[in-house]
């Protein structure tokens, strides 16, 4: 089983097992105000961490970055330091924020349905709603993609400065109008690419972005700059900046 | 401002790993160009199954998945272009491991790498161990070789002494 889909099983079951146990003290007798200022008391993120298999299948996940290292672009050394920190940057931005989040969601959703009187079923249904399985995916996509990406970004420094870089993948009725400007620009260096949108070379189109900055060969596929141009003009977006 | 300048144009100043990462770039390329085009290592991509009420080619012509690319939709079940959001393909990367001044290794992350494995169990290989290309595909890597490789020796040749030892 991926790393992926076990961290979204455990996620959902962890989520059953939390609301059970707050059901189990209403059962035990305890009132809503015991329970809601017990929630309040309780930081959520080192609860959930404490649930073990939780707390695994998080730890699998961060190391997804040490698979993503050994499949990344080579084109020149990088100090084991440097690698560390980037990690370190982007589990913050990322499964930091996301374990925060689904502590977050935990403990409102929790507090609002003892108070409105929902049933376990109702909840658990509140907080699997407020961060989807779905929205997991998303957020590891794009937290690998945007950590190649400062890699890759990295590595590039000890290439020529004036090697071209294209955007390249879809151009259709969903891609983003920064994505089809990105894209109608052609070839570009990095520094142009940052100049265009900063930090464009490693964040390119945001969340769940389907494009990726290639080095330009003549093979270099999923590259259609009038294909974006043509686009833009059809939705009317300019693509001036 | 510097001019951007494809990496082919620069071959001859790059350094020998640089080389073999352009020679893998090249390949994915190929390798993609391929598969878009419907055919595997092992020739046609075997078509989709037409089982089922709503077979998986039938809600792929539809266009409604999530981040679905819709200049891939199939127009039938023989239609196979093994590229429903770009993710797959566009993670092919040169490899860190296994990469340098005598050989270059292409692949993709793990979470890529399952779909593409389950497409193989399908029939519907884009690359095997045993076969890791065409035999279109290793005659451009052999002139790759012949041209660019022989021409940069040949350009170093007046300062370049070669030691056999």
């Amino acid at each position: 089983m991926s790393e992926l889909v076990k961290f979204k099983k455990e996620y959902l079951l962890m989520v059953s097992r939390m609301t059970d146990q707050v059901f189990q003290l209403i059962k035990a007798g305890q009132t809503k105000d015991q329970i809601l200022e017990l929630l309040s008391k309780k930081d959520f993120k080192k609860v959930i961490l404490a649930d073990k298999e939780f707390k695994n299948a998080y730890n699998e996940l961060n190391g997804l970055y040490g698979k993503a290292l050994k499949n990344m672009d080579k084109f020149a050394e990088i100090s084991p330091n440097t690698l560390l920190a980037i990690t370190k940057m982007n589990q913050a931005t990322f499964f930091d924020k996301m374990a925060v989040d689904i502590a977050n969601s935990l403990k409102g959703n929790m507090t609002s349905g003892i108070l409105g009187g929902l049933s376990k079923d109702d909840i658990i249904n509140g907080v699997t709603t407020s961060l989807r399985p779905d929205q997991i995916d998303t957020l590891v996509t794009t937290a690998l993609s945007v950590y190649t990406a400062s890699v890759t970004s990295l590595m590039a420094d000890k290439l020529p400065k004036n090697v071209s870089y294209v955007y390249t993948g879809p151009v259709d009725k969903k891609t983003r109008p920064i994505c089809l400007q990105l894209m109608s620009s052609g070839e570009l260096t990095r520094s142009q690419i940052n100049g265009i949108v900063s930090n464009g070379f490693i964040e390119r189109g945001g969340f769940n972005c389907r494009h990726q900055w290639r080095l330009l060969t003549k093979q270099t596929q999923m590259f259609d700059p009038k294909g974006a141009k043509k686009e833009a003009k059809l939705r009317g977006i300019s693509l001036s900046g | 401002m510097a001019k951007p300048k494809p990496i082919d144009d620069m071959f001859d100043n790059l350094t020998g790993v640089q080389k073999m990462i352009v020679l893998g770039e090249k390949m994915i390329g190929l390798i993609i160009e391929r598969t878009q085009r419907g055919y595997g290592v092992n020739g046609l991509f075997k078509e989709y199954s037409r089982k089922g009420l709503r077979p998986y080619w039938k809600v792929k012509q539809e266009g409604k998945i999530n981040r679905q690319s819709l200049k891939h939709k199939p127009n039938s079940a023989r239609d196979v272009n093994l590229t429903l959001t770009n993710d797959m393909l566009g993670s092919l990367k040169v490899k860190t491991g296994g990469t340098n001044d005598e050989q270059v290794t292409i692949g993709m992350p793990s979470t890529e790498a399952i779909k593409a494995n389950a497409q193989e169990l399908q029939g519907r290989a884009m690359s095997t161990t045993a076969k890791p290309v065409t035999a279109q595909e290793e005659k451009f890597i052999a002139e790759f070789f012949d041209k660019e490789i022989k021409k940069a020796m040949k350009d170093a040749s007046g300062r370049t002494r070669i030691v056999i030892g």
